[in-house]
């Protein structure tokens, strides 16, 4: 719990940094002209440095996890996604981890029932996981509208369709909603299960606030303390020209925004959200099982101490020949 | 393994999944009778060739380790996240999402926290990050990192030999992390400091040198097949020809181990203790 408490403080600190940014125009020069273009390089830098790093590390074995037939025999049954034999059922593996998080969808739990364990499907993980990261894809998406002009039409037409409930002006968005969803989900999940409480670390409970961070802040300036999207527009657009218009002062809430924002791009490539990188990466998830189809060899195969014959026929010949069994030497 | 009351079924189910109070890095291993296997014997290491040989059980306090271990290990370490993706990634990326936690049969059937794979991977991991990590460097147990103890050493030789390798984990983690990888590397750091179990040395030492898992001389393995062409001959009236050692045979047949056994009547477990090394 002294974690959990430490995350807390940790966004309460970044609030107030936004509070005294909006208070100085020095520092909200620095926070809008300045620190965009740190955090993007920071993100582009850090997340190659990342893939590079473990893309260089080499896999000396074919060792993805099978979780179905392997092709054989034609009379067997394969199964060619949960155990692809090669690129294109790998492919079709991928696409479904990644988009349909199908691992997790395996989900079970055990409790003992009468005397026996007992297992039983268990997708509310899944569920709200993938609610979590789709309304976090759609939002990241959505923002597309402040970085060009005229706004790309399908950027518009996502925007329409996930405000079409049409609730309250502006338009209540069905993503907001979700994300906020997912995330009193999957933090309540990590606050009251005994289980998942001892295992969770100051990232796990900093990474959520974080995000919920960013997402409170955003859903305020919509709905109940308007920012002044121009301003704003005006703002976005000349970081993309490279020519940043410092506006004189900025709002609280935007400032926080901001700042809980670069907090998580720069973080990102550094902590666990890395994950977004390193499933891609898996290599129990995105290599073919051709290891009875075709040879392997371990590249450092180290040279073996081997105990040959004529070895193990000096310590036993005499007993060899006690026994009658022929032997090479006399 | 080690010796215990063999325990009633009913105590058995009687699984308890709450953790306990402590965290689990303040939790010290509790080596309890039955659930660990006695260390491997000197000889075995020595006929391997494995490093430092001498005699020990988990639950002395002194385990003799070398004067550097600490730094064998670590070297190791490097070593290994250099030469295995799959170790530099999963000690990177997980999540502690939790959904591997009750997946591993060692946790269903023990409820001991450190079972999940997620934990036995932190095990491991909050020592990476000590070492490989700024963060870890920097923030210490805030960023989930830990210094290398003789204590977390014990825990590694406890927990990474109570895992099958099975991967049954990663099948359910949604990027794979597959603690069965883990679990090589953490044994193979352990040996590289001369921990390991009599029950996987043995059966390699013996191979080493007889061929066969059991360390059966010549005569023996000669005596069993005998009684094994008898007994065919008893239910069938064919008498086989058994060529033993035979120079450029066509054929090679190998009897599975259990047919030695059975052919002896006589069941010789590996894990009776011997007399130096009982606890
Ligand atoms: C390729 C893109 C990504 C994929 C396939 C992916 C997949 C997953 C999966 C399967 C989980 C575990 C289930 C869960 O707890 O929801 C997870 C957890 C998480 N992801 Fe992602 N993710 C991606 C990108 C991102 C990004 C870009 C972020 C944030 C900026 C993010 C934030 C999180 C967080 C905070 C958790 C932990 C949730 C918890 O504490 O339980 N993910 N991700
Ligand atoms: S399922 Fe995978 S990501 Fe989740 S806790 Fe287990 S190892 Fe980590
Ligand atoms: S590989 Fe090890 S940790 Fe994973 S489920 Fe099997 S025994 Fe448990």
């Amino acid at each position: 719990m002294m974690i959990l408490l430490i995350s807390v403080i940790t966004i309460f600190i970044i609030i107030l940094l936004a509070l005294g940014i909006a208070m100085s125009p020095a520092m909200v020069f620095i926070l809008t002209g300045i620190i965009p273009y740190v955090v993007f390089v920071i993100l582009l830098a850090g997340f190659a440095h990342r893939i590079i790093t473990w893309g260089r590390t080499p896999v000396p074995f074919r060792i993805p996890t099978t979780c179905g037939q392997e092709k054989s025999l034609p009379w067997i049954k394969a199964n060619p996604v949960e155990n692809p034999a090669g690129a294109l059922g790998v492919i079709a593996r991928m696409v479904q981890e990644i988009f349909l998080f199908r691992s997790l969808f395996r989900n079970t739990d055990v409790k003992i029932i009468g005397g026996r364990p007992v297992y039983d499907g268990a997708k509310w993980l899944w569920f709200f996981g993938l609610l979590f990261h789709v309304s976090l894809l759609i939002i990241v998406l959505r923002h597309l509208r402040f970085f060009t002009e005229p706004v790309i039409p399908c950027v518009g037409m996502l925007s329409a369709l996930d405000g079409f409930l049409e609730i309250g002006v502006p338009a209540l968005y069905l993503s907001d909603v979700a994300l906020l969803a997912g995330f009193t989900f999957l933090f309540l999940r990590r606050v009251i299960i005994p289980q998942l409480r001892y295992i969770s670390l100051f990232t796990d409970y900093f990474a959520l606030l974080l995000i919920a961070g960013v997402a409170v802040t955003g859903l305020l300036m919509r709905h109940f303390f308007p920012a002044d999207l121009n301003a704003l527009k005006t703002l976005t657009m000349s970081w993309i020209t490279f020519a940043p218009v410092v506006p004189e002062g900025i709002g609280v809430l935007f400032s926080m925004h901001l700042c809980f924002v670069f907090f998580l791009i720069a973080w990102l490539p550094f902590s666990k959200l890395a994950h977004a990188g390193g499933i891609f990466m898996s290599p129990m998830r995105n290599m073919a099982n051709n290891n009875r189809s075709l040879r392997h060899v371990n590249p450092w195969n180290a040279p073996v101490k081997v105990h040959t014959y004529a070895e193990y026929e000096d310590e036993f010949r005499d007993k060899m020949k006690a026994v009658g069994l022929p032997v090479e030497k006399e | 393994m080690s010796f215990a009351k063999i325990p009633k079924p009913d105590d058995l189910i009687n699984i308890a999944y709450a953790p306990p109070a402590s965290e689990w890095m303040k939790t010290p291993v509790d080596f309890r009778p039955g659930t660990w296997s006695y260390s491997a014997a000197g000889k075995n290491l020595a006929s391997l060739d494995l490093p430092n040989p001498r005699a020990w059980q988990p639950t002395d306090e002194d385990w003799k380790l070398p004067e550097n271990w600490k730094e064998i290990i670590i070297e190791g370490m490097r070593d290994r996240l250099g030469k295995y993706r799959s170790f530099r990634l999963f000690m990177d990326i997980c999540v502690r999402c939790g959904a591997c936690a009750d997946k591993c049969h060692f946790y269903i059937g023990s409820g001991d926290p450190k079972n999940m794979p997620v934990l036995r991977a932190e095990l491991l991991r909050s020592v990476y990050r000590r070492y490989f990590t700024t963060s870890g460097k920097r923030f210490g147990k805030l960023a989930g990192a830990r210094d290398l103890t003789v204590d977390v050493l014990k825990e590694w030789f406890y927990y990474f030999y109570q895992c099958t390798e099975c991967r049954r984990c990663s099948v359910f983690c949604p990027y794979g992390i597959d603690q069965a990888e883990i679990t090589m590397m953490g044994r193979e750091l352990l040996n590289l400091v001369g921990c390991n179990i009599n029950w996987v040395l043995e059966p390699a030492a013996n191979c080493f040198r007889t061929g066969n898992h059991l360390g059966i001389q010549p005569g023996g393995i000669k005596d069993m097949l005998e009684f094994m062409t008898d007994d065919i001959e008893d239910r069938t009236g064919v008498r086989v020809d058994v060529p033993l050692n035979k120079k450029g045979a066509d054929i090679l047949f190998v009897t599975p181990s259990a047919d030695y056994f059975v052919g002896r009547r006589q069941f010789r477990p590996l894990c009776v203790p011997r007399h130096d090394q009982a606890p």
